[in-house]
């Protein structure tokens, strides 16, 4: 059973349509990206949004964009991917919970502190009553997702899947993750060859669905992880399992993220895709546990539009002469390895 | 798609037992664990009763086979996964099956995280970060699943209460789309400030022993634990000669789509969970012998729960008991736990009680199973878990 990619909503480092060419994006020059929020007036009504915290007003911010962009009301199921789930939150009830003993608690920070908030809230606004998941399985949260809504839809014919991957970086997660070593230096932009990579943060959604309409950016072949240790492996077998040679690969977005410690690693993990065309997207997006979406957004975009501007073609790569077949490949701290594979549409 | 998903192996943990067979045998004798904590971190130790395992992080360290200094869930969710595995008789080291670890938790190393923000809200260069390095709900799987040896799949299910009943949709999902052959399903939590204070907040605490399904129900007990099934097809269930508890026969996740943490006062979420599970199953409502609800003992649960199954199955309602009377919520556990359950509930042919009823509810007309039934031929059971975010799953098993 064939999946297409209907409908997406995305808030990220970069305010674009996803249904126009891609431009250049504005680079940044330090190590974090905060996401643009949009002007959420037409997709949440302004009394339910201001009780929302940040990351669920970019999740169901996002899902109804996706919704809209996709020309349905509300999906069959919902299905998410967060590894952080809602920090803020988390933050706020237990700094009161530490700093108060105890004691003068209220629950709201407590309540929109859930894992599932989002994906919850999303059901909650538009009244769905269907099957409703949140995986939070750090690199592999949103890929999850993914590799659900293609179960789905080999099971049931005529639905929609809403799918998404969201994540927010908090002063206090920077602060921690920055004494992990996780990022560079401050002034480091992602082009400098330096240890540790650029922080990020997003929200991106999307309709899944059987039905191939004048909506459908994309077809959805196939998504697999995987461990460090079997990466190779997993290469090979996404690409004989949907009867490809490494050569018929086009274009390969890659989540290298700047840190010199793991990009040539990762880059020598897909060079045995002799014909593609490698393109990078952690730059515009950092790096955050389900930024995988980001990319599925990128490269939908780009077969949509069939379009590849020259600023995400990493060095010594040329211009696609074709956009048949791209693949995603994503790791998240070196540990958590994902390929999705999609196919331009046949028309 | 039409494959049959068996559970092959028993893994249980909680207030009540170590194991399996001590969790029975307390739910038998009507044993609960609820009691004020020893090892949790509280100021209002002397103000809930939690249902707390009566372990140091380091004596479960030690159990699990694990270093120390891990969350506490990390402990819960490897004695108990192990316990499975071993009961199921499968040998993963270089088993030639795609084998799975799904598991859930809801707050992952949050027990360790209070300890390093403590420290960093004072000094953000403070804090020892081996404290939070495990925060994610995803490092405690991870860190199991390592010592499991588990890697064909693994991923974290997170939905608040109805978790770790998610994972065993998901592991039965697999299986019948021929992904995986052997999955390890449930989940894992344990007590910790956030979740005691943040039910605090939402005055559902009881000050006493929870009473489910008691008319005078005043709210919940926490408690912590972890439960897993191992999950296996056809091909495995044949080739390695298996035995088996139970048939997974239906299962269904619906939303409420109400309100982030209440139920709707006529449980629809619930009702449309319970009714595509049965639908899966191809059960008539009069085929189910027992439910083992959700029955938290807040006044909302048990009356939508309540009101759920009067709605789904009439005047044919099966006989129904909570047993978190005895375990306490254990949130994301709480349906790996009772799934366990289940399965030994036809395995031994008996129907658990639900404690502390003195008064059964007033709307409701049927009244919870009051003292142990024995010598009853289960063969379907439903298990309930219900979530804040709406999230409703019921499953149903069928004795093999």
């Amino acid at each position: 059973m064939a999946v297409f990619i209907n409908g997406i909503g995305s808030i990220s480092g970069q305010l674009f349509d996803t249904r126009h060419s891609l431009q250049e994006f504005e680079s940044h020059d330090t190590n974090r990206i905060t996401c643009k929020e949009p002007d959420y007036k037409d997709l949440v009504p302004p009394m339910q949004l201001r009780r929302m915290s940040r990351v669920v007003r970019m999740g169901v911010a996002s899902a109804k964009a996706a919704l809209k962009d996709a020309g349905i009301e509300k999906p069959t199921i919902i299905t998410m991917g967060t590894s952080y789930g809602c920090l803020a939150d988390t933050e706020v009830f237990l700094s009161k919970l530490l700093t108060q003993d105890e004691t003068m608690l209220t629950p709201t920070s407590f309540i929109q502190s859930t894992h599932n908030t989002v994906s919850g809230q999303i059901a909650l606004m538009i009244g769905c009553h269907g099957h409703n998941f949140t995986y939070v399985h750090r690199g592999h949260s949103f890929e999850t997702s993914l590799q659900e809504s293609i179960m789905w839809l080999n099971e049931q014919e005529d639905i929609n899947v809403l799918i998404g991957g969201v994540d927010e970086m908090t002063m206090h997660s920077f602060e921690i993750m920055s004494r992990f070593g996780t990022f560079k230096k401050e002034h480091d932009a992602f082009d400098i060859p330096s240890e540790g990579t650029i922080a990020g943060e997003g929200a991106n959604m999307f309709v899944v669905s059987n039905q191939q309409n004048d909506h459908t950016y994309a077809e959805v072949l196939d998504v697999c992880m995987c461990m460090t240790e079997d990466v190779s492996t997993q290469l090979d077998h996404i690409l004989s399992k949907n009867n490809l040679n490494a050569s018929d690969i086009n274009v390969c977005f890659v989540g290298v993220n700047g840190d010199n410690r793991y990009d040539e690693e990762i880059f020598n993990n897909v060079s045995s895709l002799s014909n593609a065309t490698f393109a990078g997207f952690k730059k515009w997006c950092g790096e955050y546990p389900t930024s995988g979406a980001f990319a599925l957004t990128l490269a939908s975009t780009m077969l949509y539009t069939k379009h590849l501007p020259e600023q995400f073609i990493l060095s010594n790569s040329k211009q696609p002469t074709d956009f048949n077949y791209v693949l995603i490949y994503n790791h998240y701290k070196n540990q958590y390895h994902s390929f999705t594979l999609l196919k331009k549409l046949s028309n | 798609m039409n494959h049959s998903v068996w559970i092959s192996g028993l893994g249980v943990i909680s207030s009540i037992g170590m194991n399996t067979n001590e969790n029975i045998d307390s739910l038998r004798n009507e044993k609960s664990g609820v009691g004020y904590p020893e090892f949790l971190h509280t100021l209002h130790k002397k103000d809930f009763p939690v249902c707390e395992i009566k372990k140091s992080n380091d004596e479960l360290a030690e159990i699990a086979g694990m270093r120390k200094e891990l969350p506490r869930t990390t402990y819960l969710s490897s004695i108990a996964a192990q316990e499975a595995i071993k009961d199921a008789g499968i040998q993963l080291e270089g088993s030639s099956f795609r084998i799975g670890f799904i598991s859930a938790n809801t707050l992952g190393g949050m027990d360790t995280s209070e300890f390093f923000y403590e420290e960093f809200l004072k000094d953000n260069t403070q804090g020892h970060l081996r404290q939070v390095i495990n925060h994610e709900c995803g490092s405690i799987t991870e860190l199991v699943a390592k010592h499991l040896g588990i890697r064909h799949f693994v991923t974290t299910i997170s939905t608040a209460c109805s978790s770790s009943a998610n994972s065993i949709i998901h592991g039965s999902r697999m299986i019948k789309h021929d992904m995986l052959d052997i999955v390890i399903a449930g989940g894992a939590d344990a007590l910790c400030r956030f979740t005691l204070n943040g039910f605090n907040t939402l005055m559902i605490l009881d000050t006493e022993p929870c009473k489910p399904f008691d008319e005078n129900r005043k709210g919940l007990n926490l408690g912590e634990g972890a439960g897993y099934v191992v999950l296996v097809s056809d091909k495995v269930k044949t080739a390695l000669g298996l035995k088996t508890y139970a048939k997974v026969s239906g299962y269904a996740n619906a939303n409420d789509a109400f309100h982030q943490t209440a139920s709707s006062p006529e449980g629809n979420g619930n009702y449309y969970a319970m009714s595509q599970a049965l639908e899966m199953s191809g059960l008539n409502t009069n085929d189910i012998d027992y439910i083992n609800a959700h029955g938290t003992g807040t006044s909302n649960n048990d009356s939508s729960e309540g009101i759920a199954i009067e709605r789904l199955f009439g005047n044919t309602i099966p006989m129904v008991s909570s047993t978190k009377a005895n375990t306490g919520h254990t949130l994301g556990a709480c349906g790996g736990i009772e799934a366990v359950y289940c399965c030994m509930a036809m395995s031994q042919n008996i129907i658990y009680p639900s404690l502390r009823i003195s008064t059964p509810i007033k709307e409701l007309n049927f009244i919870p199973v009051a003292s142990l039934i024995e010598s009853h031929d289960v063969k379907h059971v439903m298990s309930n878990s219900f979530g804040f975010g709406g999230n409703c799953t019921s499953l149903i098993f069928s004795k093999a």
